[in-house]
């Protein structure tokens, strides 16, 4: 592939690295050089990667994703708080929690993007993420595994606490605007 | 949020994506909503009256995507700073040395080295002692008397060749499902790039040898990141013999470890190295350096360990650790 041309496919995708760079960072400065960053190292791999119909936008927050952990998240020398570093390291099975509150389907969801904007930022930086690159993105779960580096049924886990989270915050939000959500047909009755 | 990347007619068709095994019924319905599973998945039983939870995934999934959609533009300037580097990048890449410049340095190594020559003679006396010193305590230690060219340190290789074949028991055994959690890429094109973003190289040959081992009999389960210890990231790629195979070759695995440790950096290019006690024991593995990876190849069957090693085109001689 021609640098000119290498250049313009990769640049199509800097509001995307740069809404993940700071999703990440939180600090737009920093973001703007993470994503910098990532450009310079997929310059230098260009002549390695042969784009085949799909994957450099895939590619390129692959070495975001790389570059923040490797290198901008321990410059800062951050510990991981306990329960994110279990979070991270045991989560190849998916847990088995009672499923969110699903009779909340007919919320009125148009208001609801400022108790979630809250409850995503205080997620960890692998939960928010995961849920961007699922969200916005619109990446399937292989895609979020290979730009994650992680098996599937990580990716799966990880999203799934994130949304039970998220969904925790609705459930929460709902009793304080008295919604009051349909009885859930798939819900099993007990005895 | 589109992708614009060319569309390649040649690309073969997105093979669905394989869940692991044992998910809750709650897992299931998001990956309905997500559409990772279709309705008509063999157990969509399951599925009845679950309509209203999938509204609520997928609703919630909107309301995640507008609610993280900020900021839709990258600042101001932040492009014309990339493009700054791109263009600093090629110009430290193909700026010429004159003549005058190249003689200036090599005047300065020069003059550096003859000032430097007396006081560079006895650092080099001590650290050869040292050096020596050194050697007779790993000896004692290693309980082994050293053996010609013998330069791997035998622990840890040994410790690694037992992660591999640890590891590939774990994942050969398809049914359990071990290695479908772990697999990331499942076609050539998927592992080649896999490898590259995962090693910085090795994609390429990691691909040649996908297609070789389909000519002799082997089909590609899959690749996806492993923890060989002993070095930087590793990748696990799994090969099982075409299904009408009727002789008695078996899975094998291929690791590619990066930035090899203590263990193989002294691994000389151009060696195979193999475990003769492995070898006995039934679970032949070899290894070899590859720029700056280390293959290990492992199987129960030694056929199949020979097969990797020259569908991957391993170098030759062998040699035994």
């Amino acid at each position: 592939m021609e640098r000119q041309e290498f250049e313009q496919l990769a640049l199509e995708h800097m509001d995307a690295l740069y809404r993940m760079a700071l999703k990440l960072t939180r600090h737009p400065d920093e973001a703007s050089e993470l994503v910098q960053e990532t450009y310079l190292k997929a310059l230098r791999h260009a002549k390695t990667f042969e784009e085949k119909g799909k994957g450099i936008r895939a590619w390129l927050f692959t070495i975001l994703h790389n570059t923040f952990y490797s290198d901008v998240r321990r410059r800062k020398r951050s510990a991981t708080p306990v329960d994110e570093f279990y979070d991270a390291t045991s989560d190849d099975r998916i847990p088995d929690e009672a499923p969110p509150v699903w009779n909340l389907a007919s919320l009125d969801w148009e208001h609801v993007d400022d108790r979630l904007k809250k409850a995503i930022d205080d997620l960890s930086d692998e939960h928010r993420e995961v849920l961007l690159l699922w969200g916005v993105e619109g990446m399937k779960y292989r895609e979020i595994a290979t730009v994650m580096a992680v098996p599937i049924g990580t990716v799966m886990s990880r999203l799934h606490r994130a949304r039970k989270i998220l969904a925790d915050s609705l459930e929460d939000f709902a009793a304080e605007v008295g919604f009051t959500p349909a009885r859930d047909p798939s819900e099993v009755e007990e005895a | 949020m589109a992708d614009h990347t060319p569309h390649n007619p040649n690309r073969p068709a997105e093979q669905p994506t394989r869940l692991p095994d044992g998910l809750s019924r709650a897992a299931r319905i998001r990956a309905l909503a997500d559409e990772e599973i279709a309705r008509d998945d063999p157990r969509s039983s399951e599925f009845d009256g679950a309509d209203q939870a999938v509204e609520f995934e997928r609703n919630l999934r909107n309301a995640v995507s507008r609610a993280m959609a900020e900021p839709t533009h990258a600042p101001a300037g932040l492009r014309e700073q990339i493009l700054a580097r791109f263009e600093a990048e090629h110009a430290a890449d193909d700026r010429p040395i004159s003549f005058s410049e190249h003689k200036h340095q090599a005047d300065r190594r020069s003059s550096t080295l003859f000032s430097f020559l007396p006081r560079l003679a006895a650092v080099a006396a001590v650290l050869l002692l040292s050096a020596t010193v050194l050697w007779i305590g790993v000896q004692q230690f290693s309980g082994s008397p050293p053996a010609d060219g013998q330069t791997l340190n035998i622990q840890t290789v040994s410790s690694q060749l037992q992660f591999v074949q640890r590891e590939h028991n774990r994942c050969s055994d398809i049914a359990s499902g071990n290695f479908t959690s772990k697999i990331v890429a499942t076609n050539i094109d998927e592992a080649r790039a896999f490898a590259e973003t995962q090693l910085g190289c090795g994609g390429k040959r990691l691909a040649e040898a996908i297609a070789r081992m389909d000519e002799i009999g082997y089909s590609f389960v899959g690749v996806g990141a492993c923890a060989v210890p002993g070095g930087g990231n590793s990748i696990h790629a799994l090969f099982n013999p075409h299904a009408d195979r009727a002789d008695s070759i078996k899975p094998v695995s291929v690791f590619l470890l990066e930035s090899p440790g203590e263990g193989c950096k002294n691994a000389q290019p151009g060696i195979c190295y193999s475990c003769p006690k492995a070898k006995e024991r039934g679970k032949p593995a070899v290894l070899w350096r590859d720029e700056n990876l280390i293959v290990f190849v492992h199987s129960d069957s030694e056929q199949s360990v020979e097969n990797a090693r020259t569908a991957y085109v391993a170098p030759e001689p062998v040699q035994s650790l």
